[in-house]
């Protein structure tokens, strides 16, 4: 049964393979398109395509950028001594909302995970040791997830990194800011009670 | 902990069943496949979170139907009221596993959050299973009955798991000269953290088990008979006793350091709490090999009644005890001695298909129903 005209169902089709979008969204997207002016699907069209044609990996950092090194990486005003390693750009993206951190990053684009077929090998861990050679950087912040996988690339950088006479930090594990103890989840309350420090 | 009232709607052959229940013994009789163990099933459900039977949720769904419903209210001594919704969506037309939906008192919770909300404990034929099976039996027995009791154990379990699943795959890799041997200390230090984690929990029941199994077992057999459960690791030092999770570390520690050739060749974790098990000693044989199936029941019995006892002091109150068709598999003395022996304890919820052979305790409060094709009818005792 043909449902769909065929370039309908090929957008539908498209569309259902992005994350976070299931087969009911995807139809009502693509029928929002098809009503819409014509110039508004062009301008999506467009600026997917100029998305993929323009923004590369910075050849540094690793971050999303238009340029070959990304603007965090190019601004002399930030602090290039210290260096926060996330798994993802998201997670960078996240760190820079905060708005506070003033350093310089580095995304692996992935966690170390055996059933996964990823090894040290398949993220950006060469470049992380081959940035740290010329010795700017004095601290490495790993801001790995708090998961098997986040703790297990942590604990493998944190040995690679430390015998170069770098200072390796861990963020911290805790409970969330403004939350009541009385509400928090025990396993954080543990880990919480596990990182307590000295005041 | 008492079962006041249990509502299900679309859950396996119930179409629709709205039940009182109270203090006392309550026997749900009936032939086979009406629909009494799947009320045991649909209580543990909204005590435990999942089956006990089947982790295919959507089997839990009556077949004509794309949601169920079971909720149950409990009377706490110590808590008050509590209701516990489990709702299951099937996903999929016809597929076998469901969305699942927990509430506590009107707020969604994980099903981890549920240890400890309405501790219950179950028993069931296979129980001797534990007794008789492999060694992933009894640590499932152990994991089961911890994770109900502590959301931090259940916690340090899966993180284990995960840990041990990924680092098998890295030794098989690196066996196969695929992976550098460096990538193998992070798994190290984990596998040790949450091993002896996993650990110092299950020592510390195993100690608290023991301290009432002896007892619970002569007073079950009306005997002089003792049972003694022992922990047993045979990985790293066999001479190490102590039980804290420093021990545990160090002892990991080593062992993890000594099997390493051992564990490359065979590309497999060898050293951890996923290695371990129980020996179960009557009289100082080990039940498994040498007892009779009759002191093999009763040890599995003996099990379950420990658990109870161990539950009622950890939450302050006793359990609900839920009896699934075990009493069939007793001698007639036997039965009665078990039922006099729990019906004053706590609640108990069971199921038979011969309510003649019971043997019910007398002055006691029974109540009796019968089950048929997915309805209950109280009976007159």
């Amino acid at each position: 049964m043909q449902l769909y005209a065929r370039p309908l169902q090929r957008l539908i089709d498209a569309l259902e393979r992005l994350p976070g979008i299931g087969p009911k969204s995807a139809q009502r997207l693509a029928l929002h398109l098809l009503r819409a002016p014509a110039d508004k699907a062009e301008e999506l069209a467009r600026a997917i395509l100029d998305a993929r044609t323009a923004v590369h990996q910075c050849e540094a950092c690793f971050n999303l950028s238009e340029t070959a090194r990304c603007p965090i990486c190019d601004d002399s005003s930030r602090e290039h001594t210290l260096l926060t390693v996330v798994a993802d750009v998201r997670d960078l993206m996240a760190l820079e909302n905060a708005g506070d951190y003033r350093g310089a990053y580095h995304v692996l684009d992935g966690l170390i995970s055996p059933m996964d077929g990823i090894g040290p090998e398949n993220l950006h861990v060469r470049e992380l040791l081959a940035r740290l050679e010329d010795g700017t950087v004095r601290e490495v912040v790993l801001a790995t997830n708090p998961t098997v996988e986040g703790d297990a690339t942590a604990l493998y950088l944190a040995r690679l990194i430390k015998p170069l006479g770098i200072t390796v930090t861990r963020i911290a594990l805790g409970l969330p800011v403004g939350g009541d103890l009385d509400y928090a989840d025990q396993m954080t309350i543990l880990r919480a009670m596990e990182g307590r420090t000295t005041m | 902990m008492e079962l006041r009232r249990l509502q299900l709607t679309h859950y396996r052959n119930y179409p629709a069943l709205d039940l009182a229940v109270g203090a006392g013994l309550h026997v749900f009789s009936g032939a086979n496949a009406q629909g009494k163990t799947n009320l045991l099933e649909a209580v543990y459900l909204t005590a435990v979170g999942k089956s006990p039977r089947t982790s295919q949720e959507g089997e839990l769904i009556a077949w004509d139907a794309e949601l169920a419903r079971v909720t149950a209210e409990y009377a706490s001594a110590r808590r008050g009221a509590i209701t516990v919704e489990v709702a299951l969506g099937r996903r999929g037309a016809g597929g076998t596993s469901a969305q699942k939906r927990i509430r506590v008192n009107d707020t969604a919770r994980g099903q981890a959050e549920l240890a400890g909300v309405a501790p219950v404990v179950l028993f069931l034929v296979d129980d001797l299973e534990i007794i008789r099976g492999e060694p992933a039996r009894r640590r499932a027995f152990l994991d089961t009955d911890l994770s109900a009791m502590s959301r931090t154990y259940g916690w340090a379990l899966r993180q284990y798991t995960r840990v041990v699943e990924q680092r098998n795959r890295l030794l098989k890799g690196m066996r196969d000269g695929e992976a550098d041997p460096a990538e193998l200390e992070p798994w190290n230090a984990q596998l040790v953290s949450f091993g002896a984690r996993v650990l110092e929990v299950r020592a510390r029941f195993v100690a608290d088990l023991n301290a009432v199994s002896g007892e619970t077992y002569a007073g079950l057999t009306a005997s002089a008979q003792a049972m003694t459960i022992t922990y047993r690791c045979d990985w790293g030092d066999p001479e190490a006793e102590e039980t804290t999770r420093d021990a545990f570390t160090a002892r990991l520690d080593a062992a993890v350091r000594e099997m390493a050739g051992e564990e490359l060749r065979r590309g497999s974790s060898l050293v951890g709490p996923h290695r371990d098990d129980l020996t179960i000693l009557v009289d100082g044989k080990d039940v498994r090999q040498f007892g009779s199936q009759g002191e093999q029941r009763t040890a599995a019995l003996a099990l379950r009644v420990s658990e109870f006892s161990l539950l009622q002091r950890l939450f302050a109150e006793p359990p609900i005890l839920l009896l699934d068709d075990i009493l069939s598999e007793l001698d007639r003395t036997r039965r009665a001695a078990l039922l006099a022996h729990l019906a004053p304890l706590a609640q108990v919820i069971l199921t038979t298909t011969d309510v003649d052979a019971l043997g019910l305790p007398p002055h006691t409060d029974v109540h009796l129903y019968h089950v048929a094709d997915g309805t209950v009818a109280p009976l007159t005792a």
